[in-house]
């Protein structure tokens, strides 16, 4: 492109009658190639747009960053990045392609609602309001996006906005119980606690398993002195919610009121008991993420002291022990959380992650087996497998295992990656290559893809792909010894 | 000579990649990064601080086997400059004995001292270094670091010097650029910060921490366009960094209003967004803030400060300590005030940072002591006695309660209850091992002398002391003391004496709950929050400014960096219910204090925020109780969300309106970060209010409790000295009675005796004497 334009002013600066025809004819060339741009960014979007939908936001993503660099005026493409930069987490990305979309004329209301979604991920409360209420003005009988706008004006403060916006929400939709309860906290905050039972209340018809519309029930009709109801309310929290640490605050406070000492120390103990175990915890998770892992591994079990049945911090220690390269210690605590919570999948991923480090593949087997007892849909157990399989060598039960990941992730790069070296092992090079290749699609700085892929291709004579891809994975690690040696073997002497 | 032992060979000169690039004087710039190995493109990625990219590189180093101690080096490099201190750590720890003698290694050794609190040791190691090696880069950098530290090391003109000789050998180095720019901001020149940090934004166009200086110095500068624009860019830099965005569209913010606009006037894109909170809240008292009118806007950078009658006329005066500089003590005529500082020989150039009142020789008339030098290091407190008319006197040498430590606040109270006042002094915030002191008061006939008995005790904790407070939790009559520790785990030391009949203490603070928060945790005092007659206590944490940020905007704490609250349950175990209570934000706080400012008989808590960062502008917030336990943060409506660092805030009755004021003592840790202290005069509305004050021999009843019961409602308080920044609010109860009256008082004495009064004024002051003393009910109104 930049190539033509420079050849037309140097050519156009002489003014030859051929190079007019000369221009010509290239202006009908561009128009074509836009045309055909056009076409292959549609039908890209198309393709992008199902990978979405088939759960691959990666691979997504990577067809519809192709898709506008084909066709940059694109909207739906644009719209699409930006829904794949929102289920990926990346919220400012998402913003931006969203506002790209509209700048070409994409006005459709999806937009606006996912723009406000977006919007208020990043806590833009007033941006994400406006974006609502751009939806509601084509939608307006939509009552999730009422709710949706409710929500931002009461996080703004607008109470009395967000009061009226929840009401509409629960009358266009008698079913949305999130209405109900969010009217309840409103009104309650207000000081309407009559008004805010009522409307817990109606959550809770709606969803008897929402804990946070029963407590908050609860704490209403405690104000207005109604402690059985308010007791009866809380057990109910606490039935579904053990660890609801308010829910045992507000029943020590009703117990209390209620003249029954005993309940109200019982209560007072709980929550005393799991608060102070949280704080070990959350400081626990203070250290981590700084790399404090002795001073977190402290916390954490003196989380554990305080409250033995905390499984989230038995298992936060297990994975900081592996985390901390110590898989035998991980292991051991691992252990314990499977004796005491066989249920918990992760404690087995885990586990079997553990062994995989130690190079006792079997154990690591069993761990993940046990994962999958539970969640025969655990991507994570099916590729730990794959590996633990792979690293004895048998290849067959290896790809079994990752075709199953693959199944169930399309996304889960590990998958292609040690699918492709299954093949490669088994000497299927077409489809390793092609399994690799589907890695990087994924996951474009792969260096060990990029190095096997450029390995694989080398062995099939393709030795200028071959080539391409040693020079990534060294351009990603500059130190990668065993690329830099197949590169200068296929350079030859 | 193979990659690993050239790079060693570069390490004995201490100055890793500079030396290579720089050093030898042959490139005036970097080879291109695609001509260099992966270690040298790591280093490269160190220099320009780009921490992130620079582990993936030497990890993938470090998978290939090759240089390992050049790649624990620069790994520990890489996790000290972000703050990981304990895996730096074990990168050091995992080299073979080969590194240790390397300056590099040295250095990083040495910043691992500062990382742990020990600034001073970390400086002289980096000294020896550099003398050493006197190329080393990296102890420049060190130095540097330190030298602009809120601490015993600070000196701005040698941080700006040190990054001066490492940009001359390394221009590119973006470290000491920005710590340059950093130096010239913290010193108050801030045309010359702008100037610098454009001229570094413009070798590092990419970097958001350049523009957020640029505009924090265009900001103080009162230069609006300036900060707008490089803020906004600030904001755009950060487009992934959601924390480092937030302080660019707060600083955005506070431009904006600075220039009198409305904060939802900027662009969507650049508005900073607070969580609101729905509930309602009461009415709220409005403040103004009158410290220039009436004379006592102190510029002092504020620590403490204690409202004491000295001069035995009934009124409140003022009595506030800053960093290097003289005190101010502050006489009140009728709600003016005029300095005494000098008359009355109080012009102590050294400052302080913790200021109590308490008689300490018994003879009616407050004296004043003064703790120092906390982050500046050890030196001896002051120990003012009161003279009358000639003035002051420091007698704390002779009196055995100088030190000297590194002390930060102190509490009163006395806590063998022989009748005399002893005081208790956190210290060894520097970490230098110093242990806390418990001052025991041996004075005979106003020969006032101390003995240290923290070792026998048990009170002797040697972690890093900051704040603390007394107060008889359990009520035994023997007064207990809780101490705060930063970066360690907080004490309730139970006094024992009751049982043992020796003064001794035993920590309950983990049988009791409250060893939190263990890391930011600062200042605290006792309260009754619920008027149930057992002493609460509440405990500030000075959470970083990024967790601040993120909590505004998001509504909740960053667990655990918040306020803690601690119910009594009376069993000898408390309950935090802060985040019950409304309290679960996280603060940078330095400075609390407590007081019921609507006088509806609930304590209302002000919390003074900041922090030494000049970019770190965080208004201090008033938590205004609902009288069902629950606050609201009502700082805006009230009008004293000072953006001033603040400290040590105290509460009196200046005005004798019948309402508590507020002074809050302002400013930071840098020569630049100065702000007026203010006086927040209460202007209503409250209701009404019975102020008592109980006397003992004359003196102040630190130690005393107080209930004042109004029909079906009591309102408790205690006299204390020394609570939140070391400081005393007046001596007296405000109970708060709302449209009520007073029935009835009812005062424990500090010796455990108890006396009740009836048939006393409906609101107003009150002057009570243990009936043992002076059989007179009530001594009537003070003028």
């Amino acid at each position: 492109m930049l190539l033509a334009c420079v050849l037309v002013t140097a050519v156009g600066c002489e003014q030859h009658p051929q190079a007019e025809s000369d221009l010509a004819s290239e202006r009908g060339a561009q128009a074509t190639r836009t045309q055909e741009n056009h076409r292959q960014g549609v039908i890209l979007n198309n393709r992008g747009a199902l990978f979405l939908q088939q759960g691959s936001p990666r691979r997504a993503l990577n067809t519809l960053t192709q898709a506008v660099e084909l066709a940059p005026d694109l909207p739906d493409a644009q719209f699409n990045i930006g829904l794949v930069q929102a289920r990926l987490g990346r919220h400012d990305e998402a913003v931006a392609a969203f506002a790209r979309a509209a700048e070409l004329g994409f006005d459709q209301v999806d937009l606006y609602v996912a723009q406000g979604l977006s919007l208020r991920a990043q806590n833009r409360y007033a941006q994400a309001a406006a974006a609502f209420d751009r939806a509601l003005q084509t939608a307006p009988l939509r009552a999730d996006l009422h709710l949706h706008r409710g929500e931002v004006l009461r996080a703004m403060g607008s109470l009395d906005s967000a009061l009226a916006s929840f009401d509409t929400a629960a009358r266009l939709d008698t079913s949305l119980g999130a209405a109900h309860r969010y009217r309840g906290e409103l009104l309650a905050a207000s000081g309407d606690q009559h008004e805010a039972a009522l409307a817990y209340e109606r959550a809770v018809r709606i969803d008897p398993a929402d804990v946070t519309a029963l407590v908050g029930q609860a704490e209403a009709l405690r104000r207005l002195e109604r402690f059985d109801a308010a007791t009866a309310a809380l057990q109910q929290a606490l039935s579904r919610s053990p660890r609801n640490s308010r829910a045992h605050y507000i029943l020590a406070s009703v117990a209390e009121a209620a003249g029954d000492e005993h309940l109200a120390a019982s209560a007072r103990q709980n929550f005393q008991r799991l608060t102070e175990a949280r704080r070990h915890f959350d400081q626990g998770q203070v250290y981590a993420r700084r790399g404090q892992f002795d001073e977190a591994a402290n916390e954490l079990s003196r989380a554990i002291e305080v409250d033995p049945e905390f499984a989230d911090a038995w298992l936060r220690l297990g994975a900081l022990r592996l985390e901390d390269d110590r898989p035998q210690a991980a292991i051991e605590t691992l252990l314990q959380v499977a004796a005491l919570w066989p249920e918990y999948p992760e404690v087995h991923n885990l586990t079997g992650e553990a062994w995989l480090q130690l190079g006792e593949h079997d154990k690591a087997l069993a761990a993940f087996a046990a994962t999958l007892a539970q969640d025969p849909a655990s991507v994570a157990a099916h590729i730990g497998s794959g590996r633990a399989h792979f690293a004895e060598a048998r290849f067959s039960a290896a790809q079994t295992e990752f075709r199953q990941a693959l199944d169930l992730d399309p996304d889960a790069r590990e998958g292609y990656y040690f699918l492709g070296l299954v093949y490669a092992q088994q000497g299927r090079t077409r489809e390793a290559v092609a399994s690799i290749e589907q890695c990087l699609a994924v996951s474009p700085d792969h260096v060990e893809a990029h190095y096997h892929l450029g390995r694989l291709l080398a062995d099939t004579g393709d030795l200028p792909a071959a080539r391409e891809h040693l020079i990534r994975a060294l351009a990603l690690n500059p130190d990668h010894t065993r690329a830099a040696q197949r590169l200068a073997a296929l350079d030859g002497p | 000579m193979t990659g690993g032992r050239r790079a060693i060979g570069l390490l004995l000169f201490g100055c890793l990649v500079s030396v290579s690039i720089v050093g030898c004087g042959t490139h005036d710039a970097p080879p291109p990064t695609a001509t260099l190995s992966g270690l040298e493109a790591a280093q490269q990625l160190i220099l320009s601080g780009q921490w992130e990219a620079a582990t993936d590189s030497l990890r993938a180093v470090g998978r290939t086997g090759q240089a390992p101690i050049e790649v624990g080096l620069c790994l520990a490099q890489v996790q000290l400059a972000t703050g990981h201190a304990g895996p730096a750590r074990r990168h050091l720890d995992a080299l073979p004995a080969a590194a240790h003698d390397l300056p590099l290694y040295r250095v990083l050794r040495a910043w691992l001292l500062a990382a742990s609190g020990q600034s001073l040791r970390s400086q002289a190691a980096a000294r020896q270094i550099l003398t050493e090696y006197p190329a080393s880069i990296e102890a420049r950098v060190l130095l540097a670091r330190l030298a602009l530290q809120a601490a015993a090391t600070m000196d701005l003109g040698a941080a700006r010097a040190l990054c001066l000789e490492v940009l001359d050998r390394v221009p590119q180095h973006r470290v000491a650029g920005r710590m340059l720019v950093e130096a010239t901001l913290r010193g108050g020149d801030y045309v010359e910060a702008v100037s610098l940090g454009q001229q570094q934004s413009a070798l590092h166009p990419e970097d958001g921490h350049l523009q957020l200086l640029v505009g924090t110095a265009a900001f103080w500068n009162k230069d609006h366009e300036t900060a707008s624009s490089a803020l906004r860019l600030a904001s755009d830099r950060f487009a992934h960094s959601y924390t480092d965005r937030l302080k660019a569209l707060w600083l955005l913010r506070l431009v904006h209003e600075d220039q009198g606009g409305d904060a939802t006037d900027l662009p969507p894109e650049y508005q900073f967004y607070y969580h609101a909170d729905p509930a309602t809240v009461p009415a709220i008292p409005h403040f103004v803030d009158v410290a220039d009118s009436v004379g006592v806007a102190k510029v002092d950078r504020g620590r403490g400060s204690s409202w004491l009658d000295y001069d035995g006329d009934g009124d409140w005066d003022l009595f506030s300590v800053g960093i290097h500089v003289e005190h101010g003590l502050y006489r009140n005529d009728g709600g003016l005030f005029t300095d005494q500082t000098r008359a009355l020989n109080l012009a102590d150039h050294r400052g302080g940072w913790g200021a109590s009142a308490a008689d300490v020789d018994d003879d009616g008339d407050p004296d004043l002591f003064v703790t120092r030098d906390a982050w500046e290091g050890v030196a001896p407190n002051s120990l003012y006695r009161n003279d009358g008319e000639a003035g002051f006197t420091d007698i704390a040498q002779a009196a055995g309660v100088a030190g000297p430590q590194a002390s930060f606040t102190a509490t009163w109270a006395d806590f063998d209850v022989d009748g005399r006042l002893d005081v208790y002094v956190t210290n060894g915030v520097i970490a230098d091992g110093g242990a806390n002191s418990l001052h025991h008061n041996d004075s005979v006939n106003g020969a006032v002398s101390f003995t240290d008995i923290a070792a026998t005790a048990g009170v002797a904790d040697t972690l890093k002391g900051l704040g603390c407070a007394a107060g008889d939790y359990d009520a035994d009559g023997w007064p207990d003391i809780y101490s705060v520790n930063i970066g360690g785990p907080n004490r309730l030391y139970r006094n024992q004496m009751g049982a043992s009949g020796k003064l001794g203490f035993v920590d309950r603070a983990p049988a009791s709950g409250v060893v939190f928060p263990v890391e930011g945790g600062y200042v605290t005092f006792f309260l009754d929050f619920d008027n149930d007659g057992s002493l609460d206590l509440f405990v500030a944490t000075m959470s970083g400014f990024e967790d601040v940020l993120r909590s505004a905007v998001e509504g909740r704490a960053v667990e655990p960096n918040r306020p803690f609250l601690y119910h009594n349950e009376g069993d000898g175990t408390f309950t935090d219910v802060a985040v019950l209570a409304g309290l679960g934000r996280s603060f940078g706080t330095m400075g609390a204090g407590v007081g019921d400012v609507d006088n509806d008989g609930s304590p209302d808590l002000y919390l003074a925020n900041g922090g030494p960062e000049m970019s770190r502008l965080e208004p201090n917030v008033l938590f205004l109780q609902r009288g069902d336990g629950t606050f609201a943060d009502v700082t805006q409506a009230a009008g004293v969300g000072n953006l001033g660092k603040g400290h040590g805030v105290t509460f009196a009755d200046y005005d004798a309106d019948g309402d508590l004021d507020l002074y809050a003592g302002l400013g930071g840790h840098y020569n630049a970060d100065v702000w007026p202290n203010a006086l927040y005069r209460n202007d209503g509305p409250g209701g009404a209010s019975l102020s008592v004050r109980a006397l003992i021999r004359g003196r102040d009843a630190i130690g005393a409790r107080v209930a004042v019961h109004a029909g079906a409602r009591t309102v408790h308080g205690s006299v204390a000295s020394g609570l939140g920044f070391g400081s005393s609010n007046a001596p007296t109860v405000v109970a708060g009675l709302a449209r009520g009256a007073a029935d009835s008082v009812v005062v424990i004495w500090p010796d455990g005796s108890r006396d009740s009064w009836t048939d006393i004024p409906t609101a107003g002051r009150l002057t009570l004497r243990p009936r043992q003393e002076q059989d007179k009910a009530v001594s009537g109104r003070n003028p």
